[in-house]
């Protein structure tokens, strides 16, 4: 593996900076919900480094409370993290030539925001980017996140908080994550769809699987409608949210 | 749940997580996913976040539902989606979000 040099690592600092201040927050929440579902520090710390997924652990700690059943958590924090799928594809084309066992220590460090900046400085004629800047980049972030998440457990013990505020930070994340894939309107209506499929299948469904089931139904109408409008109209195809992030570079804070 | 209980739900969840990152690169091997699999994928994000939003301010607990005007996830919501929308940010949508959740239930609490 490379070293890099030390204004290679400055590098990468400055760019993991947004990601580090985002996180703060969101990891200390996270540490704080960690704290009532019954984690110990030592928990969540290793829940952190071995699973790293913001919104896939807060569903499952708030799963954890619920008393879900490990098989369902399982299962929807697969769903949920599905997306890595996507984004690991594209960075893999910036990996060829690299080993198997870098590609296995990198791919752990693969979530929205890393992939957003390491995408973006990739693709950037002005940055030089190279796998080792890369991988870098998801250890510190992951770091950050598993102190922050430590640190919320601890606080969580001993300051009085707020828990409808600290489970509202979920839904803000959520609204936040889901505005970077608003592209175009067809993303926009499968997951309006998705969300007026999974209230009304609330009604039905345990453990979450209204989340997995709509998730597979809008994502299925949604693809297909995209072929129907392609094929109807050939000469515009729908562009793909995520293979362009629009994100600005101030914006992909977190 | 348990001790031993939580240290098996967090190695299944590292495993499921880890799957879907470490495939691509090693099978993959600088090829592309067939490109209605992308299609689909491209799919699951704004998907898997629309079920989680709308489950998140509609639900109750038990398979209840909550369409209430005094619901103050929803109205908190709204203004969030309209910056997170603007600004393309999760800071601010997060930001956005906790203040006016804290101020709409003092304010709503009548």
């Amino acid at each position: 593996m490379t070293v890099l040099s030390k204004s290679e690592i400055r590098q990468v600092i400055q760019a993991v900076l947004p990601i580090w201040i985002g996180y703060l927050p969101l990891g200390m929440a996270c540490g704080i919900l960690s704290q009532k579902a019954g984690l110990t520090p030592l928990e969540i710390f290793g829940m952190s480094v071995l699973v790293f997924a913001g919104s896939g652990q807060f569903i499952a700690l708030s799963m954890i409370c619920s008393g879900s059943a490990i098989f369902s958590i399982a299962l929807t924090t697969f769903i949920v993290n599905l997306r890595h799928l996507l984004y690991s594809s594209t960075l893999a084309t910036f990996l060829q030539g690299k080993s198997r066992q870098f590609a296995c220590l990198f791919a752990q460090g693969i979530v929205d925001e890393t992939f957003a900046v390491n995408y973006s400085n990739f693709v950037s004629p002005k940055e030089h980017w190279t796998p080792a800047h890369a991988c870098l980049l998801n250890y510190l972030s992951l770091a950050c996140w598993a102190l922050s998440c430590t640190l919320g457990n601890l606080a969580g013990a001993v300051l009085p908080i707020d828990m409808a505020l600290v489970s509202y930070t979920l839904t803000a994340m959520f609204i936040g994550l889901w505005s970077f894939h608003f592209s175009h309107v067809l993303y926009v209506g499968a997951g309006l769809l998705s969300g007026a499929l999974s209230v009304y299948l609330s009604l039905s469904l345990d453990y979450k699987l209204h989340i997995v089931v709509a998730t597979i139904v809008a994502a299925t109408v949604g693809t297909a409608v995209k072929y129907m409008l392609e094929h109807a109209h050939p000469v515009q195809p729908v562009k793909r949210t995520d293979i362009e992030p629009e994100r600005k570079r101030e914006g992909e804070d977190v | 749940m348990s001790s031993t209980d939580i240290w098996i739900c967090i190695l299944a969840m590292a495993v499921v997580t880890y799957i879907p990152r470490v495939l691509p690169p090693l099978v993959l091997a600088g090829r592309k996913l067939p490109a209605a699999l992308e299609d689909w994928l491209s799919f699951v994000p704004t998907s898997v976040f629309g079920a989680l939003v709308f489950a998140e301010i509609f639900t109750g607990p038990e398979h209840t539902l909550n369409f209430s005007l005094q619901n103050v996830s929803l109205w908190a919501s709204v203004l969030t989606v309209i910056v997170a929308a603007k600004t393309k940010s999760l800071a601010w949508s997060i930001v956005t979000g906790l203040v006016s959740y804290w101020a709409l239930s003092h304010f709503m609490a009548f």
